[in-house]
């Protein structure tokens, strides 16, 4: 493990987390304060920031992106937020280490859909990309955009159904609580 | 009625059932459920099945405090008459019953000091219940506890003061009961800061599920201006992607010079012209044949000799230049190894490098070798 591998996946747009399997060695060696303080120089000299916070690391850029790339990264960030919006309101006490079973939360789903259609709207939002789906399909695009957001991680090779919750949905809520202050209490 | 029409009942009238179980009394309850008593009429009042409600609580797991918690006033009043009597008769008898008394008060704390850390612990890791009823619970059996710890405070005085002096076997007895007492009653408190954590943090966590609800509805209306104003004013310190961002279907929208009067029209035009349809034909498969690859490796030690010879201005530029990066097919491919071999050189070779504060032509910073 080295400085350049752990730049190859960080400079991929990732957040890698501490309790993920997946990318536990990288976390390992960015958890040795000298060599993340190395990378922090070494990613700062050229023009990124390194952060290391609440379990979770990922790379920012210094300076102004072009409007491609705020556009993208705004997009990012709402369907980010629109997926663990839909994960919370089927399991409300979700959070970093949880498990979530695939199976069970379409089943959650089908219960919810009828008495809420909000939680339908979101979810035909973050697969408006994919035309007219059905559930099954929606919902493999949903864990799709989920793993690609580095949100969550299969457990295990053969037990498909299971997912860890990583730490990295931390990032997304302390961001909505930034952007949401609390009402009604001054 | 037989098992599965009760079960199909049940199913059914199932959402009045939930809201019963969840504590609210629904209205217009079909008389069907009276008759196979799942509901109950009290006077005016109407109850769901308390049989119905144990049912459910055991398949499902939860709890039922009152098995746990019980009552101890009683015993102790019972105690206390046993001692009156004894005073009275002396008979002897009596003491019998005071030592028994005491001990099945002491196994009684014993007993519930294993089954509240069980309880606290479901309740806490309690994860298919909605936040409104684990917060619900939570709050009864704190309540139920803070009773509790009040009722050890008696039962101890009740100990100390008015059975202790009756025998010696009594008094030794009541000593190695008042000991665990205190301790159970530590505990007590212990669970009892755990469960008030507990609670707060449900409550913050019902609070973030509210805001997390808000800002998704405000999301799919397009209305998240405060969102997208804090990821504009703290990019440089927030997460995103700089890299790939050719895969990204990035929305655009029409530029006025396109919304022109005449350029829309003609635009629009070409957009809505309605193309035949063509018959779907199967695609083609295509074999490929297996050929070896040659791997590309790139030759860390000629890069630096030539690097240490040719002592560049922009370290980035010529690497992106050299021959050993020349090997690399893909533009995104050669992008990518020039920059992981610079990065080597700047983190590996610090001394020989200057680091300028402008940016050379690929956004990355200007670093001569030196």
């Amino acid at each position: 493990m080295d400085i350049a591998s752990v730049f190859e996946i960080l400079s991929q747009g990732k957040i890698i987390s501490s309790n993920s399997k997946k990318y536990s060695e990288y976390t390992r060696h960015l958890m040795d304060d000298e060599i993340f303080d190395e990378f922090y120089e070494a990613a700062s000299t050229l023009g990124y920031i390194l952060h290391g916070e609440g379990g979770y690391f990922y790379l920012s850029k210094k300076g102004q992106m072009n409007k491609e790339e705020i556009e993208s990264y705004i997009t990012k960030h709402k369907d980010a937020i629109l997926a663990i919006s839909i994960l919370r309101q089927l399991r409300p006490q979700l959070d970093r280490g949880s498990y979530i079973v695939y199976t069970d939360l379409i089943h959650e789903y089908k219960m919810q859909e009828k008495e809420d259609s909000s939680i339908a709207n979101r979810l035909n939002m973050l697969v408006s990309g994919k035309g007219n789906v059905d559930l099954k399909s929606a919902f493999d695009a949903l864990f799709d955009r989920l793993r690609k957001f580095d949100l969550i991680e299969r457990v295990g090779d053969h037990d498909q159904d299971k997912y860890k919750v990583l730490d990295a949905i931390d990032y997304y809520v302390k961001m909505i609580e930034l952007s949401e202050p609390n009402k009604g209490k001054s | 009625m037989t098992h599965v029409e009760l079960i199909s009942l049940i199913n059914k009238h199932k959402k009045v059932i939930d809201l019963a179980y969840k504590g609210e009394i629904p209205l217009g309850i079909d008389t069907e459920l009276f008759e196979a008593e799942i509901f109950n009429k009290i006077g005016d009042r109407v109850v769901l099945n308390e049989a119905y409600i144990q049912f459910v609580n055991t398949m499902l797991k939860r709890v039922e405090y009152g098995v746990i918690f019980g009552k101890y006033a009683e015993e102790l009043q019972q105690l206390v008459t046993y001692k009156k009597r004894y005073l009275e008769t002396s008979d002897k008898t009596y003491l019998n019953r005071i030592r028994k008394g005491i001990e099945d008060v002491f196994l009684k704390f014993k007993r519930r000091d294993s089954d509240i850390s069980v309880l606290i612990s479901r309740i806490v890791h309690e994860n298919a219940l909605s936040l409104e009823v684990v917060l619900a619970d939570a709050e009864h059996i704190l309540r139920q506890m803070q009773e509790l710890s009040h009722a050890s405070t008696q039962t101890y005085d009740i100990f100390s003061k008015e059975i202790v002096g009756l025998s010696k076997e009594i008094d030794n007895l009541i000593i190695d009961v008042k000991i665990d007492i205190q301790r159970y009653s530590d505990n007590l408190h212990k669970y009892i800061h755990r469960l008030n954590g507990f609670i707060l943090r449900t409550k913050q966590r019902k609070e973030q599920n509210n805001k997390i609800a808000a800002l998704a509805q405000k999301i799919t209306a397009d209305e998240a201006t405060e969102l997208e104003a804090l990821l504009r004013s703290d990019h440089e310190n927030l997460h995103h992607t700089f890299g790939n961002t050719k895969k990204h279907k990035i929305k655009t929208v029409p530029s006025s010079r396109d919304i022109e009067q005449n350029r829309f029209s003609v635009i629009l035009r070409q957009i809505f012209t309605l193309q035949p349809h063509k018959a779907v034909t199967a695609p083609k498969t295509v074999y490929k044949k297996q050929v070896l690859e040659d791997k590309v490796v790139l030759n860390y030690q000629k890069l630096i000799d030539d690097i240490h010879r040719e002592m560049p201005k922009d370290l980035f530029a010529f690497i992106l230049s050299h021959e050993e990066i020349a090997k690399f097919d893909a533009p995104q491919t050669k992008r990518s190894e020039a920059f992981k071999a610079f990065l080597m050189m700047v983190s590996e070779y610090r001394e020989h490098t200057k680091i300028d504060d402008g940016f050379g032509s690929h956004h990355i910073r200007r670093v001569a070798w030196i």
